[in-house]
């Protein structure tokens, strides 16, 4: 039973707020944000107590949503509740952020009456929740060039044709009221997170992969969708089959409502999709990636005679030449002591500054293109250095974003619907390789 | 979703939303290409079809061929025909005189019925427009095929042209790897395989040879039944091209055959489950396909007398001893065939063997025989000599009647008694004709060596290499016995033949289902007695007989520089000639002692020859005349012969550079002789240039064109082929060794035994042999490495007892440096060039 669910802002704003049972306070509200706020570290405890209310919460797109209750409820359901509010309120209004609920807080207590009846769980699915909410989403959509320049001249076909930017996913699955209407799309996902530890020797001592295929459809009716992976996918080690490069997986598990009597043969999943996102496939891949590790560094540290520590940091990329890195940021602590820097970068467009607060220096590229080579030298003046103070440099740390690429390989064949659809709509994929943790020692 | 920047791609709209249940059409070929060649569906026959135009020398030359055997098609039947109904045979043998006015000549025409009488005669013969209507079925179908294959061979050929940038006139002197790399190379462009980006010459060998390897592994488990024991012939092999050709119409290709198609086995039979349904399935057709046969069988039969008859006789008047020759049997083939080793490859072994093993066939006259045919020639050349001298007085001789053919008759017959005969200079060395032999047919039972003089020997032999005579008898009789064979044996193996088919199929990415052997996998089909111990996870019914796997992939290793074995073949190629290089470094301190031993034996200058070839081959080693300079003449062979081994080590594309710097140390070690020095240093220069052409670089070509380097290619097999049969019984001898004598004293690894004894044996400076040998190897790291060996050699005997080694040498050490010595001169030189004069005599 849930007594109350409420959504904050990361600055402890009111955006959403719904009592059902009048077992607790507006104040735990506040007490929740006390609660949030005052621990140490990055990472609060998703389940917290105070004076008999249990705070249970998620953390999704920089808003907390917090579920209250005072019974001895699973916690897990209530966690697995408000995956599916945010999910809900990502498919019903685009986007999970804060002006996205601003703008839709009417659509999202139309959503929670839906949901909750006096605490208890009535549904989440979207396809049930359709046919009960009448409120229209309110998007925010800047004005952009990229749009009119989807119109080619003449209806050619332009570069825009194939390409859609990421954000045409986020927007509310119910519009075919509203002016977009009829555009049924379907977006797949392939995200791989990757979590790498590399030795200072520059072997690498942990790697796993984490991918999932999700989709996005925006089709009114369901229909059966099949989508097809690389045929040389192959799960576990005893599947290999020849000497070829197979896309092998150590485990991977699917939505519930996906069908696998193809898979075994064809590797095609069967779904019926209903309306938003899913799921369909989470596979992951422990200690053996089928490439080099993406990114290579080459650290040098020293100390040179005025007593300024030098970092000179060679950082190479290992993908193929045609694919790149986008926002690749490292970091890498430095002694607590360090006072200001100077910094000598290979190529203008890169940053890097110092942050006094976290102890540690950020350097920013924005794009990293494969097989190519930065370089970066940091002086810092570090007063009263030691020997010991350089020990405090490193780890360092890395994310970035691989786009169009997944280490494991695996790649969406096709994607078809059964039946066939009068007008084909649009399909669209999409790669990723991000870093969930990309860790070298220095 | 929308937390990444990465931009969503349109998934290719080609992938339409076609109806379900299209499976086939899951692979997507991409817009952009627009090469003719993207996505082949069947790249099998493509493959096939490229390897057979440039096995015929280019599009002119196949067409040429094709015509003119449709062309003598027409002609045999036509003429037999003619033979048969047309001649007046009265006429031609004078029993019927012509009523000519003017003159008492018969001429030729004389002798020919008049056309109405012929069409008549044949209009008449049932069994003559039998005959007419089934070739004139089987010529229709020839005529057919070959304007399809026309149709196809014209797009290989523009494929050759287009493609592979290779003109039809040039193709003769391109070597078939060259194409083949082109091949590899085009690939990336043309994308001719779907499934794979970068093909690699395993994959083109995998799909050219997919049935063949299918059969060579069939015959190496001896699952077919073509071994039999008669009750009077014995151990009977037969095995001839129409039997070969119902297997592969049983298993590969016919209707309802194990095959969907070219590339894929039915799914039905992958499965183990309904195996004894599948082997009732197959044994049903065999019986059936055998009865057709059966019925066949005349007219194959007929067929068969024909085409014999007029291919041979031609041939047999020519020169009547061509009977007597040999040629390797189709079983030979198929036994000595590696996997996936290419026709030509396969020929040019066998030819090289060839010479070696007809004389190892001649040293075996049955002095019984001899007798015989010396009175014989005796009494027939008598008569003839009389008839000669007779004619040579008086030419009307000739016209008496059978005169001429008792002269041809006893020529023919004191031809025949000749060969029986054997030379009055000849040696019986059979030991080492055998283990040069071995050089280059690589396959060789292990009870062979040490029995090499014995008749059962020469008898099993002969099963893989025989008389041309008895080839064209088994041809002649196949069509009866086929069926048989057949209904009766075949039958009874198709259990064994669904299991085998069904356990020994892997689907490989983009080559489709392939014989699992032909993977050359060491540790799925290793022979633990044949240097794979320790490597192999097979169990007996995997493994591969006569170390089939390991020098199958040695062989496809050094044919193919530039292929990438997988990690475990690679660690076992690199090993052995680790090994191979060892033992051969070892056995130089002591060549200059065995090759006064070899050239006082033999009285020949075998390694003189070695020396001229490896030093003639290639041009820049050609400059190095000093081999062949009389003042120092021996020192400079040997320091001339080891270089030709470090030589051979450096073409090879796994070696690594500091064999390079181990033959100049090498160089520098042995002799101080400032010639043999350059020399050398000349040797190990050219190889280093050989590998860097190896491994892709062009500006070696105007000096080592790639013929070069697969002469060498093929040396290099030869030593490493004998080195495996080497090391398989050694291993038994050290370990009976091992158990009479202390540690200490123990025998170096793979020490060859069987040249050993010959040498000794035959020899007459045997004895100086022991007494000479600088012993220079310190014992302890003999014993070590023993210690190594000896588990293995325990495994061996205990799973494959051999024969006890009948010599035991008194020296261990001396024995570890004669042996490469001998392999490497004396046993793989002759063939590769053959010498002037044979190496027996």
């Amino acid at each position: 039973m849930i007594s109350q669910v409420f959504i904050l802002s990361s600055k402890g704003d009111h955006l959403i707020y719904k009592d059902f049972r009048g077992e607790a306070t507006t104040d735990a509200i506040n007490v929740f944000y006390q609660m949030v706020t005052a621990l140490p570290g990055d990472q609060p405890p998703v389940v917290m107590t105070r004076e008999g209310l249990h705070f249970i919460h998620i953390r999704q797109g920089g808003l907390y949503c917090v579920a209250t209750t005072t019974t001895n409820a699973s916690p897990f359901t209530i966690i697995e509740f408000l995956n599916r509010l945010a999910a809900l309120i990502k498919d019903y209004c685009g986007s999970l952020s804060e002006k996205s609920v601003r703008m839709n807080f009417a659509l999202i207590y139309e959503m929670l009456d839906e949901m909750l009846d006096y605490g208890y769980i009535q549904t989440t699915s979207t396809d049930i929740l359709k046919n009960f909410i009448q409120t229209e989403a309110v998007s925010s959509k800047p004005f952009s060039l990229f749009d009119l320049s989807n119109v080619g001249l003449f209806g050619a076909e332009t570069q825009q044709s194939r390409v859609t930017p990421s954000a045409s996913a986020s927007r509310p699955i119910m519009s075919s009221r509203g002016d977009q209407g009829g555009k049924n799309e379907i977006f797949v996902d392939v995200v791989e997170r990757l979590t790498v530890v590399i030795g200072a020797n520059g072997v690498l001592m942990k790697v796993d992969i984490q991918g999932e295929i999700k989709v996005k459809c925006y089709l009114p009716t369901c229909s059966e969708m099949r989508i097809g992976l690389n045929e040389e996918f192959s799960v576990g080690k005893s599947q290999q089959r020849g000497y070829g490069a197979a896309v092998r997986v150590d485990e991977c598990n699917f939505h519930q409502a996906v069908r696998l009597d193809e898979f075994d043969s064809y590797r095609i999943l069967k779904i019926c999709p209903s309306q938003g996102e899913q799921t369909v496939m989470q596979y992951q891949l422990c200690d053996d990636l089928p490439s080099a590790p993406p990114f290579q560094l080459f650290p040098t540290v020293e100390r040179d005679k005025s007593d300024r520590l030098l970092i000179y940091l060679k950082l190479r990329c290992d993908l193929p030449p045609k694919s790149a890195a986008i926002n690749v940021s490292v970091t890498v602590p430095i002694p607590k002591g360090s006072l200001s820097m100077s910094q000598e970068l290979s190529s203008p467009d890169q940053r890097a500054e110092l942050q006094p607060s976290s102890k540690a220096v950020h350097w920013e590229i924005s794009r990293f293109p494969g097989g190519a080579q930065l370089s970066a030298l940091f002086k810092l003046e570090v007063p009263g250095l030691s020997a010991a103070s350089l020990l405090e440099v490193g780890p360092v740390s890395m994310s970035f974003e691989l786009p169009k690429h997944t280490c494991t390989g695996l790649q969406i064949r096709f994607l078809r619907l059964t039946p066939v659809q009068p007008n084909p709509s649009p399909r669209w994929v999409r790669y990723v390789t991000h870093s969930d943790s990309y860790t070298i020692r220095i | 979703m929308a937390h990444f920047d990465t931009e969503y791609q349109r998934l290719e709209a080609s992938y339409n939303d076609s109806p379900p249940g299209e499976e086939n059409l899951l692979v997507h070929v991409p817009e952009g290409s627009k090469s003719q060649w993207h996505h082949i569906e069947n790249l099998d026959l493509f493959f096939q079809r490229i390897y057979n135009l440039h096995q015929k020398n280019g599009f002119t030359c196949m067409l040429l061929g094709e015509i003119f055997e449709l062309v003598q098609l027409v002609f045999v039947v036509a003429f037999t025909v003619f033979l048969a109904n047309c001649v007046d045979y009265d006429i031609l043998f004078a029993n019927k005189l012509v009523n000519h006015t003017d003159s008492a000549k018969v001429t030729l025409p004389d002798a020919f019925l008049p056309v109405d009488v012929c069409s008549a005669r044949i209009r008449d013969n049932v069994f003559v427009i039998f005959i007419l209507v089934i070739s004139g079925v089987f010529w229709l179908h020839r005529l057919v095929k070959f304007i399809y294959n026309i149709c196809c061979y014209w797009e290989i050929r523009s494929f050759y042209i287009n493609a592979l940038k290779l003109s039809m006139a040039d193709l003769p002197y391109f070597t078939w790897q060259e194409v083949q790399a082109r091949i590899v190379e085009i690939q990336k462009e043309h994308q001719i395989c779907i499934h794979k980006k970068e093909l690699t010459e395993l994959d083109i060998y995998h799909r050219i040879l997919r049935f063949k390897n299918y059969m060579v592994a069939m015959i190496n488990k001896s699952l077919l039944p073509i071994r039999s024991r008669l009750p009077f012939l014995g151990d009977v092999v037969f095995y001839t091209r129409g039997l070969k050709y119902n297997f592969e119409l049983i298993f590969f290709w016919g209707p309802s055959s194990l095959f969907e198609n070219e590339w894929s086995l039915k799914t039905e039979y992958k499965r183990g489950g309904s195996r004894l349904e599948l082997a009732d399935r197959l044994s049903s057709r065999i019986l059936w396909i055998g009865i057709a046969n059966l019925l066949l069988c005349p007219v194959i039969l007929i067929w068969q007398i024909l085409y014999a008859f007029f291919s041979y006789t031609e041939v047999i008047k020519r020169e009547p001893g061509s009977l007597g020759a040999r040629c390797w049997s189709l079983y030979g083939r198929f036994y000595l065939r590696h996997f996936n080793e290419l026709d030509h490859e396969l020929m040019s072994r066998l030819s090289k063997g060839y010479k070696a093993s007809s004389k190892y066939m001649n040293c075996f006259m049955s002095p019984l025989l001899t007798v015989v045919a010396k009175n014989v020639v005796f009494f027939a050349g008598s008569i003839l000599a009389v008839l000669i001298a007779l004619t040579i007085y008086d030419e009307d001789v000739l016209a008496v009647e059978h005169v001429l053919t008792s002269i041809t008759l006893l020529g023919v017959c004191i031809t025949v008694c000749r060969s029986f005969i054997p030379d009055k200079h000849l040696v019986f060395c059979p030991e080492q004709l055998l283990k040069v032999i071995l050089a280059h047919i690589h396959y060789m039972p292990d009870h062979w060596q040490g029995n090499a003089h014995r008749y059962e020997t020469r008898d099993e032999f002969a099963q893989l290499f025989q008389y041309k005579a008895v080839f064209i008898l088994e041809e002649l009789l196949s069509p009866v016995i086929t069926p048989f064979i057949l209904i009766f044996c075949l039958r009874r193996k198709s259990l064994e033949i669904i299991d085998f088919f069904r356990n020994f199929t892997v689907e490989v990415v983009g080559v489709g289902d392939t014989c699992s052997f032909a993977q050359m996998d060491v540790r799925q089909h290793g022979h633990p007695a044949w240097m794979s111990a320790g490597r192999t996870e097979a169990s007996i019914y995997q493994q591969a007989e006569d170390g089939k796997t390991e020098l199958s992939l040695m062989h496809f290793a050094i044919t193919n520089p530039r292929w990438q074995p997988p990690r475990e073949s690679t660690t076992f190629i690199s090993q052995l000639k680790e090994k191979v290089q060892r033992e051969a470094a070892c056995g130089q301190q002591g060549v200059l002692h065995e090759n006064h031993i070899l050239t006082s034996t033999q009285s020949e200058s075998e390694p003189h020859s070695l020396i001229a070839n490896l030093l003639a081959g290639p041009p820049p080693l050609g400059s190095l005349h000093l081999g062949r300079d009389a003042s120092v003449s021996n020192h400079a062979v040997d320091v001339g012969l080891m270089e030709g081994t470090s030589a051979l080590r450096s073409f090879s594309p796994l070696s690594g550079s500091q064999h390079l710097r181990g033959s100049f140390a090498s160089t520098r070690l042995p002799r101080g002789d400032g010639a043999a020095l350059v020399g050398g240093r000349a040797m190990a220069g050219s190889g280093a240039d050989a590998r860097t052409a190896s491994s892709g670089s062009s500006a070696w070509e105007g000096q080592l064109n790639s013929m070069v380097l697969s002469e060498y290619a093929s040396t290099e097999m030869s030593i490493h082929a004998l080195y495996i049969h080497e090391v398989w019984t050694p291993t038994m001898h050290c370990f009976v060794q091992e158990l009479h004598r202390s540690p200490r004293r123990t025998v170096p690894e793979a020490v060859p035994r069987m040249y050993v004894p010959s040498a000794v044996t035959r020899s007459s400076t045997s004895s100086s042999h022991g007494g000479s040998c600088p012993v220079t190897r310190g014992t302890g790291g003999t014993a070590t490495r023993a210690a190594r060996v000896l588990p293995t050699t325990m495994k061996d005997c205990a799973t494959f007892p051999g024969p006890t080694p009948s010599l035991v040498l008194p020296h261990p050490t001396k024995r570890g440096r004669c042996c490469t010595t001998p392999v490497s001169a004396a046993m793989v030189e002759p063939l590769v060039w053959p010498p002037p004069s044979p190496s027996c005599r």
